[in-house]
Parts: C-alpha cells; sequence; structure tokens
C-alpha cells in the first residue's frame, strides 16, 4: 500500500493502518531521537509522543509527498522540547549544581568505549563532537537525505547557508573522524 | 672557428649527437684553443665523476611546499574546500583534475577525500535503528484512546485568536482603522458614505422633530382649551406667558438643531480629512447641541465651539 493511501486511512481511524505506518516509520523516527537526545531509554520516550504528535495532526499533513519531511520536523521539535524540558528539571536527588552539570557531560564520555567499537559508534562520537547547527545539517541532510530546500525550512535559515555549511560541516566531520580514528578510518573497520 | 660556434656545440660533442666531420673540427678547435680546451676537459671530466640523477620525491615535495609558501600559500585549504563537491562529482572537469592532482601529491587530503568518501557512504545507514520488539505495541497502545483531530487548524486558529486577552481591545480598533481608510482614501469607492450617513440622519431628525411637533401640538391645544375652559378669563394671561415662552424656546430648538446639523458637517469633514482635533471638536460641540436640545441645562445653551485647524 502506497503512503498516500496508508494516511488516508489513517485519518479515517483505522488502527491496522496505524500501525502500519508506525511500523514502516519507527526505526527513522527512533534514530533520529537517539541523535538528538543521545540516550536511547529517553529516545524511546521521545519516540513514542513524536507518535502521539504525529496520530494527532495526521489532518495537517495533506501531501503524502512532503510527509517525511513534515514527520522530522515534528521529531525534531519534540525531541528539542524534550531537551528544553530536561535542562529545566533538576535532578530528583539532592546533587550539588556543578556535579549534576558534571554527570550530563560525563554522559557520552561513558560510552566512549563501547562507541569506539566500530565505525557507526565512532560517527556517533564525530558527530557530538560538531557544532548544533553542523550537527542538524548533517543529520538532515546527509543522515536523513533531505533536499536543501527542506533542510533550511525545518532549520529556519536560508538555502544559501544549509550549501555552504552543508561542505563545510562535512569536512568538519571527516576531520574528527580522522582524528578519532587515528588515520586509519577511510583504510578499514576500526576496532 | 669561432669560440662561440664550439660553445653551442659543445653539449652535443660531449654526447656524440654530431656528425663526423663536426666532431673532429670541433676536436681540433679545441687543440688549437687553449680556453675552449680547458672547457671541454672540464666538461668531460665532470661528466665522468658526476652522473646526471634525478632529485628524490621528497626533496621535490619539500621544494614545491617551500616554494608555494614562498608565492601563493599552501593550496591545501583550497582543495579541503573542494573536496566535498569532488567526492561528490560536483565539480568543473578542470577543477577535478587540478584536485585529483593535489590529492596525488598531499597525503593528508588524500586521507580526508578518503573518510569524505566513505562518509557519504555511510552516513545514510545512520538514519535507522531499531527502538525494539515492543515499541510499536506501545506506540499503537498509546494512541488507542485517542482520535486524529478533524479540522483542527481552523478550530486552533480560532482559538488562538479568541484566546488573545486584548482581543476586546484589538478588534474595535483595527475595525475602526478599517473604517477610517475605507472613507478616507481618495479613491475608496467607500468615501461619500460618511456624507450620505449624515444625511439619513439629518433627515431622521427633522422627520422625528415634526412627528413630535404634530403628536405634542394637538395635546397642547387640547390641554389649553380644558384649561381655559376651567379657568376662564384668570388665565388667559397665565396663558400668553407660556405661549411666548413655548415660542421661545421653540426658536432655541430650531437654533439648536441647526448648530448639530452644522457640527455633525463639520464631524463629516474631520473625519474625511483625518483631522483628529476637528472631529474632536465637532463631537464635543454635537455633544452640547445635544444637551440643550434634550439635557437638564437647557437653560444655559453652551458656548459654540470653534474648530480648530490642525495638520491631517
Amino acid at each position: 500500500m502506497d503512503l498516500a493511501t496508508l494516511l488516508e486511512r489513517c485519518r479515517e481511524g483505522n488502527e491496522l493502518a496505524w500501525e502500519a505506518l508506525v511500523r514502516q516509520h519507527q526505526s527513522r523516527v527512533y534514530a533520529l531521537a537517539t541523535h538528538y537526545v543521545g540516550n536511547t531509554e529517553e529516545a524511546r520516550d521521545v519516540a513514542q509522543e513524536i507518535f502521539i504528535r504525529i496520530y494527532q495532526n495526521l489532518q495537517r499533513c495533506e501531501d503524502a509527498e512532503h510527509f517525511v519531511p513534515w514527520m522530522i520536523r515534528i521529531a525534531r521539535n519534540a525531541c528539542i522540547d524534550h531537551l528544553r524540558r530536561r535542562h529545566a528539571r533538576p535532578p530528583a536527588q539532592d546533587v550539588p549544581a556543578s556535579e549534576s552539570h558534571a554527570l550530563v557531560e560525563r554522559a557520552p564520555a561513558a560510552d566512549e568505549t563501547w562507541q569506539a567499537q566500530g565505525r557507526q559508534r565512532l560517527l556517533h562520537l564525530a558527530l557530538a563532537a560538531l557544532g548544533e547547527l553542523n550537527r542538524e545539517i548533517i543529520l538532515l541532510r546527509e543522515i536523513q537525505g533531505l533536499s536543501v530546500q527542506e533542510t533550511a525550512q525545518i532549520l529556519g535559515v536560508p538555502e544559501g547557508t544549509v550549501k555552504s555549511r552543508g561542505s563545510r560541516a562535512r569536512l568538519e566531520l571527516a576531520r574528527k573522524v580522522l582524528a578519532l580514528s587515528g588515520g586509519q578510518y577511510g583504510s578499514g573497520p576500526v576496532h | 672557428m669561432q669560440c662561440d660556434f664550439f660553445v653551442t656545440r659543445l653539449d652535443a660533442l660531449l654526447t656524440g649527437d654530431l656528425d663526423d666531420a663536426t666532431r673532429t673540427q670541433l676536436q681540433t678547435h679545441a687543440a688549437q684553443c687553449e680556453r675552449c680546451g680547458t672547457l671541454l676537459g672540464a666538461m668531460q671530466a665532470g661528466a665522468a665523476t658526476t652522473p646526471p640523477s634525478m632529485p628524490a620525491a621528497a626533496d621535490t615535495e619539500a621544494f614545491v611546499a617551500r616554494l608555494l609558501q614562498r608565492t601563493s600559500g599552501s593550496a591545501c585549504a583550497r582543495a579541503q574546500m573542494e573536496l566535498p563537491d569532488w567526492v561528490d562529482g560536483g565539480l568543473a572537469a578542470d577543477e577535478t583534475d587540478l584536485v585529483a592532482l593535489h590529492l596525488q601529491h598531499c597525503g593528508g587530503c588524500a586521507a580526508l577525500a578518503t573518510v569524505l568518501g566513505a562518509l557519504r557512504q555511510e552516513l545514510p545507514a545512520l538514519a535507522h535503528a531499531e527502538p525494539g520488539p515492543a515499541f510499536t505495541a506501545a506506540v499503537v497502545a498509546a494512541t488507542r484512546t485517542l482520535r486524529p483531530r478533524r479540522a483542527v487548524r481552523w478550530f486552533e486558529l480560532w482559538q488562538q485568536l479568541v484566546g488573545r486577552p486584548r482581543l476586546a481591545l484589538e478588534l474595535p480598533t483595527a475595525a475602526c482603522f478599517v473604517l477610517m481608510l475605507l472613507c478616507a482614501l481618495p479613491f475608496s469607492p467607500f468615501r461619500p458614505l460618511p456624507q450620505q450617513a449624515l444625511a439619513v440622519i439629518r433627515v431622521d431628525a427633522v422627520t422625528v422633530l415634526q412627528s413630535a411637533a404634530t403628536q405634542v401640538g394637538p395635546v397642547l391645544q387640547s390641554n389649553a382649551a380644558r384649561v381655559w375652559a376651567a379657568s376662564g378669563g384668570r388665565l388667559e394671561s397665565a396663558v400668553a406667558a407660556r405661549r411666548r415662552t413655548y415660542a421661545r424656546e421653540h426658536v432655541e430648538t430650531v437654533a439648536a438643531w441647526s448648530a448639530l446639523r452644522a457640527d455633525m458637517a463639520e464631524a463629516g469633514a474631520g473625519i474625511r480629512s483625518l483631522n483628529v482635533a476637528r472631529l474632536s471638536h465637532a463631537l464635543l460641540a454635537m455633544g452640547a447641541d445635544l444637551r440643550r436640545l434634550f439635557g437638564a441645562d437647557a437653560a444655559s445653551p453652551p458656548a459654540t465651539p470653534q474648530p480648530e485647524g490642525g495638520s491631517p
């Protein structure tokens, strides 16, 4: 069944169509949430929230051709909302502010040994070391495969900025990867 | 033989590229000329002791690097700037060749190009990650109690609009501005509207006055007749005085209506010319006229306001 029909069935309240739509796009949404949130457990919760938002706003997506960019926009907004909430909400236990900041800083570092076991994990590390806009451009353009126009609309920047920053972001990512892999990335798997 | 001729043929003599006659001629000249003989001997000795050799590759690279440093600067920055397009195949043919030539001699840029090419292949693989087997069921369960919203866009827009706390102020203000623009712009089709509205008001006021007069007149006449009949000639003087009062009040009423008409026209002119001061004066004057007509201070006629000219 093509996406337009699937969306129409979902709008009519067909649970089977909705389940099929979730199965089709859950890996993409979960991966996106993981990239933004950085924690797999939280990413799972955020991905569920993203799908709830998608379900509630299905009427707004009238064109199946633009469903994926629309879904990615919703996912990005939900992730940003989650990050804001996480930033605004202090930890439950009685931890001094400086230590809580250090906990947040240490979270990706604790995964470093695990991430260094494969090329994709090395890529995650290098992506995390990029600046915010460069990382989002890489995420939307190179990973999610959106067009320049769609990326510019989602990020709220001119298309020229996406083009110029996109090349620079790829170059910066390549440098980070080279630095993290000790110059061995291009020649084979990193272990 | 001239020495110049010998010198120009010296390389060919050393490499053996001359015919026999010329070689013999040159050798004879070298034997006779001390200077050319010394030069030939030195060249032959040098060729025997130091065979020509190409510089090592590292020396060449160092030489090129030093040369670039002293002239245009390193080409790596430019090459790296163009590497993403080079990897994507988005460069012109000549520029592609230049970058490729640079990559043959620059290990750092070549490594970067290799990583960029690998990233181009491997980054799209990061777009998907499996959230686990229970994820779909959890999402379906979470959305089971919900229903997709219909017509949510217009409804939410309406809610946002109505929910604005200052809507009660903003809406009349916006309406007034729209009305003023419609009636005051020179090319507006609604420009004669205020004049027409004033004409309607004027006609209505006169009609009301006339109807009131036709209703009040017979009542007054019958009352006067009844009073005259009851009191006889004793009230004649009182009635005459009342008649004079009525006449005076009638004159004042007519004057007040005339002033009201003039002030209405003034207000219309103020609206058309967007002169707020003129409009406010006219409105104040209209209020005073209405008080003269219907208010409690009919005994003290208000001063006629003088419109002040102001810049629109």
